[in-house]
């Protein structure tokens, strides 16, 4: 019988037993650890404002995706190591009600990035997982984690911009700045995949769970499928 | 041998990225066409108004947030650049520097240097060649 899935990739098929090569494919929702709001602090100077910038902001939950390329290898009858490449679209979404700054009479007649109320990045990542797989029957279980090192960073930003000749003296506008950037951000995971066939193949669906250490309440949860790269032998 | 060998060179290579291939400032800087408009005034001279064109460059600056911007031949600005392209310093409650890029291809900003005595301003466009 001929597979449904047949990549024709001999080559990944030479220790099989031990090596294996999947497609994973996944969306995720997230959402957070604590409240939503980022409590302000005081910070000791205006070169600071870099690391409080999202202060006095909600951020919000986001959808986005995943898909790429899984490597594993087992080194014992149940456990291996699993690693890849993986094209990861993470949202970011902050806001503030723009009142808030127009009251607060903080901002600028400039696009000041003091004057942002919005911000919303789309981080199109290339991250490399690491993670200990375990086997039991049909179940199998990873844990590790997920490492973001570069990104093609879509960031809008929604500003106030005062004119103080015009009534009422403030107006809103938005910009938006694009680029590579290096990230180097860590997703610890833990994620249970299922051994299904369909139409005679193995595919595993799995829940995972990943959470991000640099912005420390943000918890991914993902569903999708992963799919063995495999060839039967007829 | 080999898989230390690839590490080295994977940790080389990141490290390299982090000082200059993905820095997020790498978008802005370059050679620009600045149009620049400058006052001048102080209590024993002359009004200066003046327009002049300079070809000009936007560098990377001394610290890990900060950009050079040699806008005429007598003066290039080290500023703080943030991640939406503002562009501000403050030297002391009379000297500024504030701007934004308005895209990652052009630039505007406003320098200011005002005492007692005189002062100037100086109120600068920029085009990325």
């Amino acid at each position: 019988m001929i597979p449904l899935i047949n990549y024709g990739q001999e080559a990944f098929q030479s220790n099989q037993s031990k090596n294996q090569f999947s497609i994973q494919v996944g969306g995720y929702y997230k959402t957070f650890l604590g409240g939503k709001y980022i409590e302000p602090k005081v910070y000791k100077n205006e070169n600071d404002f870099r690391d409080h910038q999202y202060e006095g902001f909600d951020k919000f939950s986001t959808t986005g995706l995943s898909a790429g390329f899984l490597f594993s290898f087992r080194f014992h009858n149940r456990l291996g190591i699993t690693t890849g490449l993986i094209y990861f679209l993470r949202k970011e979404l902050f806001s503030k009600n723009q009142n808030d700054l127009i009251n607060s009479g903080s901002a600028s007649s400039m696009r000041d990035i003091r004057n942002v109320f919005k911000y919303d990045y789309s981080l199109n990542n290339i991250e490399f997982p690491i993670m200990v797989q375990h086997t039991l029957r049909r179940f199998t279980f990873y844990a590790g984690s997920y490492f973001a090192v570069l990104t093609y960073k879509i960031a809008k930003y929604d500003y106030i911009v005062y004119n103080y000749l015009n009534n009422p003296p403030w107006t809103t506008a938005d910009k938006e700045i694009n680029g590579f950037e290096l990230l180097l951000k860590l997703f610890p995971t833990i994620q249970i995949g299922y051994e299904v066939k369909i139409l005679n193949n193995k595919m595993y669906p799995y829940l995972a769970f990943y959470y991000a250490i640099k912005n420390k309440s943000d918890l991914y949860i993902q569903l999708g499928i992963n799919s063995p790269l495999s060839i039967k032998k007829k | 041998m080999k898989k230390i060998f690839f590490l080295l060179l994977l940790g080389s290579l990141l490290w390299s990225c982090k000082k200059n291939l993905f820095d997020y400032r790498n978008k802005f800087i370059g050679d620009y066409n600045f149009l620049v408009h400058k006052t001048a005034w102080s209590l024993s001279g002359p009004f200066i108004d003046t327009t002049y064109s300079y070809q000009g460059r936007i560098q990377i600056g001394s610290a890990s947030d900060k950009i050079f911007i040699n806008f005429s031949e007598i003066t290039s600005m080290e500023t703080y650049i943030y991640e939406d392209g503002t562009v501000s310093i403050s030297f002391s409650p009379h000297q500024s520097l504030i701007g934004e890029f308005e895209s990652t291809k052009a630039l505007k900003f406003i320098l200011s240097n005002n005492g007692l005595g005189g002062g100037s301003n100086y109120t600068v466009s920029g085009r990325k060649k």
